[in-house]
């Protein structure tokens, strides 16, 4: 016992420092950012502005930090859904990873309804947004053009800060 | 507020070095706290994008995320970890869980928590090992590999997990008490050749050869090669054999040379888009210099040689946008030698057939074979259900248990019938299915049930049921009831064979309560409280000596872990305390579980972060050896130097074990044995009472270095 008393005063006389931000506590910051670069058509009349996340997340309670934030007056509602039959009610869908290569039907499902999509994926999705991580620096790529078929305006202040999308098709 | 009301749940238990413990945790907390306080998750969204777009993040293990959701407290070691704290074995990794310890014999390393802890017999199988989804546990023993004799070199680990409490419902057999789940590294974590060399105490040394790569068409390719020796202790003295010896004319009381080791391993593993697949491979052997058997001696040779190989492959497919399915083929085998010689003497021993006036050997050929295949789904079809179904067949192929007797010059003596064979085989269907339903904002409901039925005539059927709770942003509670069981094993077979008597399956009823609080973005805490009741235990009546299987034992808990990562300034603390309280058989306290157990580990880099320093510090409560004493308490401290980036493809770690030289002793189960020996004059009998504790090594040193190239 007495020696791990050393121990423990070892470790407390040492101070603990400097933190730094949690992966998913960012990507979540990140979608708030999003959502206050881009204009849906039919927000105006919105009781909330729904976040969707489909698939298994790794986001755990990260994403909970942004819900209840008010972006133009308007409260950001989240909601995990494991279906698509709700999704036209979503103003952005997070699709998880490995959901991510069945894109093509979630647009399907969608079609053309004003849902900003988003996936998290190290290979092109084909989402409107794309997460990256580059190194331990959180990156994103946007689709305008997909978007813009959507009805949803991405701000240019956004666009300025994005890579550009790589042509998957 | 939240700190105030986690105080409060801790409050109940009154132990004097638990509130020692606690009281020299939070000021760190408090710490913590402060600095964290420019950037709580509440003020990121405030914070202007372009900054948010500079500051680095901390990547979370995204599977780690995954089993937060478990119904338990879940326990992750990663290979950060591995390297800052000098880990060589799984032992190792297990002694830094909280609640979890391993006490070795020196042939096996058994595992110990929550109210198991045998060296005799019970090997580690109630606790489930997992490498990549594969339960490795082999049929004859259900035993559980964690040293030298363990299938994976340390290095090729990514990450493990331990998750407390049953897991029968996700992995059927075996998975009474908890799971412990090794996932492997891929090609890619090595991207070329890494050679590596170690050197430790006791005259031992391994080296390892790894290929890794990623090729350009998306396939991951890793090779291993390894290979130890150790000479271990030189000489070890066991006074209870002097009488016998001296009557026999041979030193039968001194181990020399008698506590080596050498293993070699291999791995390989392919994976490409949804397809896995590998193959692992370990032979390991060890002189047992503490007269293991109850015909032999320490100074009479008693070698084991267990070898261990799988293969695991893996495929995952997309059905649909919610249904996806992972099929699981798997074989295995394990194969156990072992020499033993014996001591001249004409008494029938209890677990042999013959008595012998003349010196001869025991030879063991234990050996298990199995294949298996599992199909699984997890369907998101309907709104608010997870579904996870599925069915699972496992062919236990071989299950033989031959023991077989020899002259020194190699004659068999069984030629005059000497010899004892069981064989079995069997075959067990399972069919699974568990639904997690979010049932109301932040209320997650999830319920199990898995039914096992063998050919041979067992059957079981487990369910659970666990309810968690988003209490807050920061507070999530859990709370769950499971049963989980183990089938009788091919040397339960063996043993109800031999001694006439029905073998049952064993089963336990967990009941779990869980707290976990999020302190800051990089500080967390948790605290369970547990219930475990074991039933259909086989022991042997001590009145009229027949083997029964309706032995129950209960063990109560409380864990409490405390975890801070300030990553950026490379900080890292983790601390744990457990209490326990378990009752064996016949209601008496459980042999060779501490009454409590401390751990703390503290990392910090020095040298401008070319350096990082791992300091872990141990205590272990007073517990109880095989014959009812007491044993007292101790605690130890390991202190690890390895150096954080690589200079010129060089990395070196050195890791001192034991830092303050702390004797202490460790409870073992070896036999007691009354031997008739003729020493020319007529018979005389001895009574053989060999130790119920051994003394661990003390203070041990290792040294290793890695080159990539």
């Amino acid at each position: 016992m007495k020696n791990i008393l050393l121990i423990l005063f070892l470790i407390f006389s040492k101070s603990a420092s400097a933190a730094s931000v949690s992966e998913y506590d960012m990507k979540a910051t990140y979608i708030f950012n999003f959502i206050a670069f881009t204009s849906w058509p039919n927000l105006a009349n919105s009781e909330s502005i729904n976040v969707c996340l489909i698939g298994r997340d790794n986001f755990g309670q990260s994403i909970k930090t942004i819900e209840g934030k008010k972006v133009n007056g308007v409260p950001i509602a989240v909601a995990r859904i494991s279906s698509m039959s709700s999704a036209k009610k979503c103003h952005l869908l997070y699709v998880a990873e490995r959901e991510a290569t069945n894109i093509r039907l979630v647009y399907n499902e969608l079609s053309n309804s004003p849902v900003l999509v988003i996936t998290d994926t190290t290979v092109p999705s084909g989402a409107m947004i794309n997460l990256y991580l580059e190194g331990q620096k959180l990156m994103f790529e946007i689709d305008q053009t997909r978007a813009k078929s959507a009805g949803l305006q991405i701000s240019s202040k956004l666009l300025q800060y994005s890579k550009p999308m790589l042509v998957q098709e | 507020m939240t700190t105030i009301s986690t105080q409060l749940r801790l409050r109940p238990m009154k132990l004097k070095p638990l509130i020692i413990f606690l009281l020299a945790a939070f000021p760190l907390t408090a710490t913590a706290n402060t600095v964290d306080a420019s950037v709580t998750p509440e003020d990121l969204t405030t914070v202007p994008f372009e900054q948010l777009m500079q500051t680095e993040v901390i990547t979370a293990s995204k599977l780690a995320r995954q089993v937060s959701d478990a119904p338990s407290a879940v326990s992750i070691v990663t290979a950060e970890d591995i390297r800052t704290y000098g880990y060589r074995t799984l032992a190792d990794v297990i002694n830094s869980f909280p609640g979890l310890y391993t006490t070795s014999d020196r042939n096996y390393e058994y595992m110990g928590g929550r109210g198991f802890g045998k060296t005799n017999g019970d090997y580690a199988g109630r606790v489930m090992l997992l490498i990549d989804g594969y339960a490795t546990q082999d049929n004859l023993f259900s035993q559980v590999f964690l040293g030298n004799d363990g299938i994976l070199d340390i290095e090729l680990i990514e990450r493990v997990e331990y998750v407390p409490g049953t897991g029968a419902v996700s992995y059927g057999n075996n998975a009474m008490l908890g799971i412990i789940n090794i996932v492997t590294k891929k090609g890619a974590d090595f991207d070329g050749t890494q050679i590596s060399t170690r050197l430790s105490s006791y005259g031992g040394q391994q080296q390892r050869i790894t290929y890794g790569k990623q090729y350009e068409n998306g396939a991951d390719v890793l090779l291993s090669f390894s290979g130890m020796t150790s000479e271990g202790r030189k000489s070890m003295q066991f006074h209870e054999f002097d009488n016998v010896g001296n009557a026999l004319g041979q030193n039968l009381s001194d181990a020399r040379n008698r506590d080596g080791e050498q293993n070699s391993r291999f791995f390989a593993k392919l994976t490409q888009d949804n397809f896995m697949v590998e193959l692992a491979h370990v032979d390991r052997q060890k002189n047992i210099p503490t007269g293991y058997y109850s015909s032999s001696a320490p100074g009479l040779r008693t070698q084991s040689s267990d070898k261990n190989t799988f293969v695991n492959a893996k495929y995952e497919n997309d059905v649909g946008l919610n249904l996806k399915s992972a099929t699981r083929f798997y074989a295995g085998s394990y194969e156990n030698r072992d020499h033993i010689d014996y001591i001249k003497s004409s008494t029938l021993m209890l677990d042999d057939t013959i008595p012998s006036e003349q010196w001869i050997n025991r030879k063991n050929q234990h050996t298990g074979n199995w294949v298996g295949i599992d199909q699984k789904f997890v369907s998101t079809q309907i709104n608010d259900h997870t579904i996870v179904f599925g069915a699972e067949i496992r062919a236990d192929l071989r299950q033989d248990y031959i023991r077989s007797y020899f002259y020194p010059n190699g004659n068999r003596v069984d030629a005059t019938g000497k010899k004892y064979i069981n064989r079995n085989e069997r075959v067990i269907n399972s069919i699974y299915i568990e639904d997690a339903i979010n049932i109301a904002k932040d209320w997650q409901l999830v319920l199990g049930l898995r039914d096992d039925q063998t050919s041979d005539g067992f059957n079981s059927n487990n369910p659970r049921l666990s309810l968690i709770h988003e209490l807050s942003n920061v507070t999530t509670l859990k709370a769950s009831y499971s049963n989980g069981f183990k089938f009788p094993n091919g040397y339960d077979a063996y043993l109800s064979n031999r001694f006439g008597y029905k073998p049952a399956s064993e089963t336990v009823a967990a009941t779990e309560f869980v707290v976990q609080h999020q302190l800051s973005t990089t500080s967390r805490i948790s605290a369970t409280a547990y219930q475990y009741a074991l039933k259909n235990l086989t022991y042997n009546d001590p009145i009229s000596g027949d083997t029964l299987t309706n032995g129950k034992s209960k063990t109560n808990g409380v864990e409490i872990q405390y975890e801070s990562k300030t990553l950026q300034s490379g900080h890292q603390f983790i601390a744990s305390a457990s209490v326990q309280d378990a009752t064996d058989i016949d209601g008496s306290k459980l042999a060779n579980s501490p009454s409590s157990i401390l751990k703390a580990r503290y990392s910090y880099p020095i040298a401008n972060h070319n350096l990082r320093m791992g300091i872990e510090g141990e205590y272990f409560g007073r517990r109880i050896d095989y014959v009812g004493k007491e044993m007292s308490d101790f605690s130890i401290a390991n202190l690890t130097l390895s150096s954080e980036k690589k200079f010129y493809g060089l990395h070196f770690s050195v890791a001192i074990k034991n830092v303050f030289d702390k004797k202490y002793e460790v409870p073992v189960y070896l036999p007691f044995t009354t031997l008739d020996v003729n020493p020319g004059s007529g018979n005389v009998t001895y009574d053989i009472n060999r130790p119920d504790r051994l003394r661990t090594d003390g203070r041990t040193f290792w040294l290793q270095a890695s080159y990539d190239f």
